[in-house]
């Protein structure tokens, strides 16, 4: 593991030639929740100018495309293309690859509006929700929970802020035909709100149905390897070690870089600070290569060898 | 143990002097889900005349104690509303016995929440049922506490949603919030033999993310039994006869608190179970027999 402000020249010079993609996390790399994150935008910009091809990659199926390029815009991020891969194409190709429009079946979505409009988008049809409330009998809830569905094919579960119960059984009826594909998005248990408060994680739901249903999700979402497969394919990703991961996260961002052979940066701008690395607690093939306190060493290590050529303007 | 219908009539004069208060459960032994166990009603109505005091023990909180009450009477069984208990009662006891007198936020029904306010408890406001798909509008609709809650029940709630479940972790974060948790099976238990998620898979999520675990005031919980034990003035639990359906759950509750265990098999368990007992020992109980009806019929020859 190297402090990236600590190497020199010649060391950074290699370091720059070892990529040719840059996938990187989105929060907590390239800005938080509710501020964002200085000189990350004139990093990717003085990469993209060195020729990488930046690859947005996140978990967070909240954010429509369109409203990454709104955000990217209004915060100074001006590159030239935006490429960006969230569990929503991913699922999306995994399907087509299953022919599943050939079957005429129906996919219930546990998720939202940007995941449900990418799916139709696509062609794909979707099943109907449950209300969003229900008469409090529990004959009627139980019925309306177990009734059968032989249209329905596949089962998404994906983050959805306006989860229900209902939604959460009807997913678990269907769950149990074994010809139904099982879909899941982000597998987190819990989202830190700050050092003492959780969110409750999508992946707690996705736990539930695992749990009741006996059976487990492709999981199209960071840390699982699948997500690679379909990065591989869409951008001709022939090796995966020329590709540089930026993330925030051990579990999930270092975990997956791991997992599919990709150089490894892990930033302290969001989810984990310096303190991880002084005293490494995780498994060590989930150990970065690289760590820097945030994009804005990468700028600044850009500049060192290419000096203010490359400037980002 | 021993088949009540294999006693004679000096052994069943014997079994019926041994106990003054029945508990019985309702699923399997007074109904079904679709309907009442024939002779279930009489065999109530002839316990009584021999001068028991016959409880019901539920776990059903979708009823108010009214609701309830004219549900067994209107099914012909005739049990006085001061002889049911269920979570909704153990829940308003418990918070009585904490002297609390903040809000409660509840994720349970509306004839829980409609008992807790009878009973002069204050309800905190529940999250909204649709929010903005943002986790910001979630952080916003759920993360905000300003110290009115003091208590969180969690129950079956068929309309619980990511925003509540987040509300109640919220509110657990400070730790002098009480934690109940009145009916929380993993399963649904409505007789239906496909699964059904019970409450208890949601209440999971909210222990696991807030850290805490809760007070459980339904059978087969300790305070359940304390609850009976302080209202019905039980002295003996010897002198209690249990009457359940369901071995580990029935039978095993009555075995932690020392009842005399009587066990029908109108409802989950069957005779086979008997034959080829898988569960722990203790939990044999003293008697089993097909239905209340031969109940009623044994009362009728002694």
């Amino acid at each position: 593991m190297k402090d990236l402000s600590t190497l020199t020249v010649p060391e950074l010079e290699d370091f720059f030639s070892s990529f040719d993609h840059v996938l990187t996390d989105i929060d907590g790399v390239v800005w938080n929740l509710l501020h964002g994150i200085p000189g990350a935008n004139h990093a990717l910009k003085s990469l993209e100018n060195l020729n990488k091809q930046i690859i947005f990659i996140s978990n967070n199926t909240t954010r429509s495309a369109d409203a990454l390029e709104t955000r990217l815009k209004a915060e100074g991020f001006d590159l030239q293309t935006i490429n960006h891969v969230s569990p929503a194409p991913a699922m999306i190709d995994y399907l087509q690859k299953q022919n599943f429009t050939k079957t005429n079946k129906r996919i219930f979505v546990i998720g939202m509006t940007p995941l449900r409009q990418a799916l139709i988008e696509a062609g794909f049809k979707l099943a109907e929700n449950g209300p969003d409330r229900v008469k409090e009998s529990v004959a009627e809830y139980a019925s309306l929970c177990i009734a059968e569905d032989d249209s329905v094919g596949a089962v998404i579960a994906d983050i959805d802020i306006n989860l229900n119960s209902v939604n959460m059984q009807k997913a678990l009826t269907f769950l149990l035909r074994k010809d139904v594909l099982f879909l899941s998005g982000a597998p987190d248990m819990k989202y830190p709100l700050d050092k003492e408060r959780f969110l409750i994680g999508p992946g707690a739901f996705v736990t539930i149905l695992e749990l009741t249903s006996g059976r487990k999700p492709i999981s199209m979402a960071k840390p699982n390897t699948n997500l690679h497969d379909f990065v591989a394919e869409k951008y001709k990703i022939g090796d995966p070690s020329r590709v540089l991961f930026v993330g925030d996260t051990v579990l999930e961002d270092m975990a997956f870089a791991a997992n599919c052979g990709y150089k490894k940066l892990l930033v302290f701008s969001g989810l984990s600070n310096r303190s991880c690395v002084e005293e490494w607690t995780f498994p060590e093939e989930y150990k970065p290569d690289f760590y820097a306190e945030s994009l804005k060493s990468v700028h600044e290590a850009v500049l060192r060898v290419f000096g203010q050529k490359d400037s980002s303007k | 143990m021993k088949d009540l219908n294999a006693l004679n009539t000096h052994e069943l004069r014997a079994f019926f002097d041994s106990f003054d208060h029945v508990l019985c459960d309702v699923h399997g032994v007074l109904w079904n889900v679709l309907e009442t166990i024939p002779g279930a009603a009489a065999a109530v109505a002839s316990l009584q005349n021999l001068g028991k005091t016959f409880i019901v023990v539920s776990n059903n909180t979708t009823a108010t104690l009214d609701d309830y009450h004219h549900d067994f009477t209107s099914k012909g069984f005739p049990i006085k509303r001061e002889n049911i208990v269920t979570p909704i009662q153990t829940t308003i006891s418990y918070l009585k016995k904490q002297n609390f007198s903040k809000e409660v936020f509840v994720l349970g029904t509306h004839p829980l929440k409609k008992s807790l306010r009878d009973a002069g408890f204050r309800i905190a406001e529940r999250g909204p049922l649709e929010i903005k798909e943002t986790f910001h509008a979630l952080a916003a609709a759920s993360t905000e506490d300003d110290g009115s809650v003091g208590a969180v029940v969690a129950d079956i709630d068929l309309n619980v949603n990511y925003v509540n479940l987040q509300k109640a972790v919220t509110f657990l974060k400070r730790p002098e919030v009480i934690f109940i948790r009145g009916t929380g099976d993993a399963r649904f238990g409505v007789g239906l033999d496909r699964v059904v998620m019970g409450p208890g898979v949601f209440h999971a999520i909210v222990e696991e993310c807030s850290g805490r675990e809760p007070v459980s005031v339904a059978k087969p919980a300790p305070f359940a039994n304390e609850f009976i034990v302080e209202k019905y003035k039980i002295g003996d639990a010897s002198r209690v006869l249990f009457i359940g359906d369901s071995i580990p759950s029935d039978m095993g509750f009555a075995t932690k608190f020392g009842y005399k265990k009587l066990l029908v098999l109108s409802g989950l368990t069957k005779e086979g179970a008997l034959e080829d007992w898988k569960f722990p020992e203790e939990y044999r109980p003293d008697y089993f027999v097909d239905s209340l009806k031969s109940v009623h019929d044994l009362i009728g020859r002694i």
